[in-house]
């Protein structure tokens, strides 16, 4: 009797519906002319390795990061979840006035692993916590409905020769950092949040995993990774993080691995990219559906971010609504050009298009790339079909 | 219709992204069980497009298949119930003409010969899964329809399991109202459907 409703369910369905032999026929020949299509083949196209592949993946995680639980916040439990993330204090006078939802506003993005759990208030007192991990730097800039990341390279030379490292600028704390910015390429910033890559396989399986397209039998064999194609894959957490901070993706064709970086398709920030589009949508379409997603996901996503003291919850909550509201195809996402320093371990601005790249932070617009310049900014087509 | 050609479903929808012609083969082994399932859901009218544009669709979308799943089911079932809420209602219209072959019956308390007797509790039955919300009621067709499993049902409606658990649990609770069952919905054991019909 327990199951009784099944039992009439599958009663009340147990006559026998086969297709009549003209039915079948006639589906089968509609299919077959939509089989006389031409086969799919990847897209291909030779293309300069990237340098700094894993920390633009980074980036692409933390962009991915806010619009999941962009996303996430806009849907149930909003007041309550706000309450519960993480704030640290930046002193006066580092931070500018700017406030989300009342024209552009520049927030500084860091990115790190850090293994003790401590956050970012601990920062001015690294003998107590060890030195701070930074593994990525980005500028975000939200002006309207537009949205714009920049990576800014860790080892990046700033100031007179020879030059600090900017990531030691953080030794001394966020605030060390913001005044870097501002003092090396007059850009102020108006917030300050950390993510934490840790919470990242976390958020993802919270999704039931994000399919991505593999574009071939694939591996990674510093990290593990291996993937079969071409064709969409689910990744759960810990394979999704493999796939995008992947530096040594090689492909298998024809019984031999190659190196997978000069195909387009196989590029790191399209895979970037990629995965971005693949996590939003999915947050999308699992905050949108089912309120006990939202929920998950937002106690997947709150943990692993800590901001500045000065977030407001109107502005938490109106950056909310404008990464909830951004198409994640039109974000523009981009490293800060650089070239290689004197002493060949570092890197130092390259301009012209260094310059070009951190304008738009500036509210300047960005002057037209010098004819045979590569793009500041990296389109975020990707030549890899969506899953 | 039995097996055609070699390997499983996977394989075969990996080898028509670039042989084409080799997605029949998919529309050979699944192409009755998704018809029957539009059927029973849609009328067989309404079931001779929809079970054709199943396929016409998957093989444009065959990309997106996970070819490394041995069976194409959940991801055709998928389509077949997005393509199936485009016909809501033709589907409740069919509901409420079931529902209503027995007024008197709505509401009465029923004995246990009576329980037994699907023709008796068609009726009740129809209103039951009128009543159901969309995705719960797609969630609890796939899974006493078209027999699939929690998991594949995860596959076919792009949600985690643990949704679908919820769905399913929701979609019986209501429906076991609507039927005059009074025992709370069992907590599946396993999340394989029993027997089934197909």
């Amino acid at each position: 009797m327990n199951d009784l409703d099944l039992e009439l369910l599958r009663e009340w369905s147990a006559r026998p519906v086969a297709p009549s032999e003209e039915v079948r026929a006639h589906a089968r020949a509609r299919l077959a002319q939509a089989c006389g299509a031409v086969p799919l083949t990847p897209a291909r196209h030779a293309h300069a390795t990237r340098r700094f592949g894993k920390r633009v993946a980074i980036a692409a995680l933390v962009a991915a990061v806010l619009v999941a639980g962009a996303l996430v916040w806009v849907q149930r439990q909003v007041d309550d979840r706000v309450a519960r993330i993480k704030t640290v204090a930046v002193p006066n006078g580092a931070l500018g006035h700017g406030e989300v939802g009342h024209g552009p506003v520049n927030i500084l993005l860091v990115g790190s692993d850090r293994r003790d759990g401590t956050h970012v208030a601990t920062f001015g007192s690294p003998a107590q916590t060890g030195p701070p991990r930074s593994d990525t730097i980005i500028l975000l800039r939200i002006d309207g409905t537009k949205v714009r990341a920049l990576w800014i390279p860790r080892d990046l030379l700033i100031g007179p020769a020879p030059g600090v490292l900017i990531n030691s600028t953080f030794n001394h704390g966020a605030e060390g950092l913001i005044d870097a910015i501002k003092s090396e390429f007059g850009i102020a910033i108006d917030h300050y949040a950390e993510v934490d890559f840790r919470g990242f396989p976390k958020i993802v399986d919270a999704m039931g995993g994000v399919a991505l397209f593999s574009p071939g039998h694939v591996r990674d064999r510093l990290t593990g990774l291996e993937l079969t194609g071409p064709g969409c894959r689910t990744l759960d957490g810990n394979t999704a993080l493999a796939w995008v901070r992947s530096r040594h993706l090689q492909i298998e064709q024809d019984g031999v691995w190659t190196d997978a970086s000069p195909r387009a398709d196989l590029d790191r920030q399209a895979r970037q990219q990629q995965f971005i589009r693949a996590l939003a949508r999915r947050a999308k379409a699992e905050a949108g559906d089912d309120p006990s997603a939202a929920v998950r996901l937002a106690d997947a996503v709150i943990p692993a971010l800590t901001l500045d003291q000065g977030f407001s919850r109107a502005e938490i909550l109106g950056l909310v609504r404008t990464l909830a509201h951004v198409d994640p195809a039109t974000l523009q996402l981009g490293t800060l050009p650089v070239r290689p320093a004197p002493d060949g371990a570092h890197v130092v601005l390259a301009p012209p298009d260094a310059g070009a790249a951190l304008a738009p932070f500036k509210g300047e617009s960005a002057p037209p790339a010098a004819p045979g310049a590569g793009p500041s900014i990296v389109p975020s087509s990707s030549p890899t079909p969506d899953c | 219709m039995g097996m055609v050609g070699g390997g499983h479903d996977g394989d075969v929808i990996a080898a028509s992204l670039t042989e084409p012609e080799r997605f029949t083969e998919i529309f050979e082994r699944h192409f009755d069980a998704i018809y029957a399932f539009a059927a029973r859901r849609l009328g067989r009218e309404v079931a001779d497009d929809v079970g054709a544009t199943v396929f016409v669709e998957a093989f444009a979308a065959r990309v997106r298949f996970e070819v490394d799943r041995p069976d194409a089911r959940p991801w055709l079932y998928g389509i077949a119930t997005n393509l199936i809420r485009r016909h809501q209602r033709t589907e409740t219209r069919r509901l409420r003409a079931y529902a209503r072959a027995d007024p008197a019956d709505q509401g009465e308390p029923v004995d246990v010969e009576q329980r037994l007797d699907a023709a008796a509790m068609a009726p009740r039955l129809a209103s039951g899964l009128d009543a159901l919300e969309p995705r719960d009621r797609d969630a609890l067709l796939l899974f006493a329809w078209a027999n699939l499993s929690y998991d594949d049902i995860a596959i076919a409606t792009g949600v985690p399991v643990g949704t679908v658990r919820s769905r399913i649990h929701r979609a019986r609770h209501r429906l076991r109202a609507d039927l005059g069952v009074s025992e709370p919905v069992p907590t599946p054991a396993e999340t394989r459907p029993e027997g089934g019909t197909q």
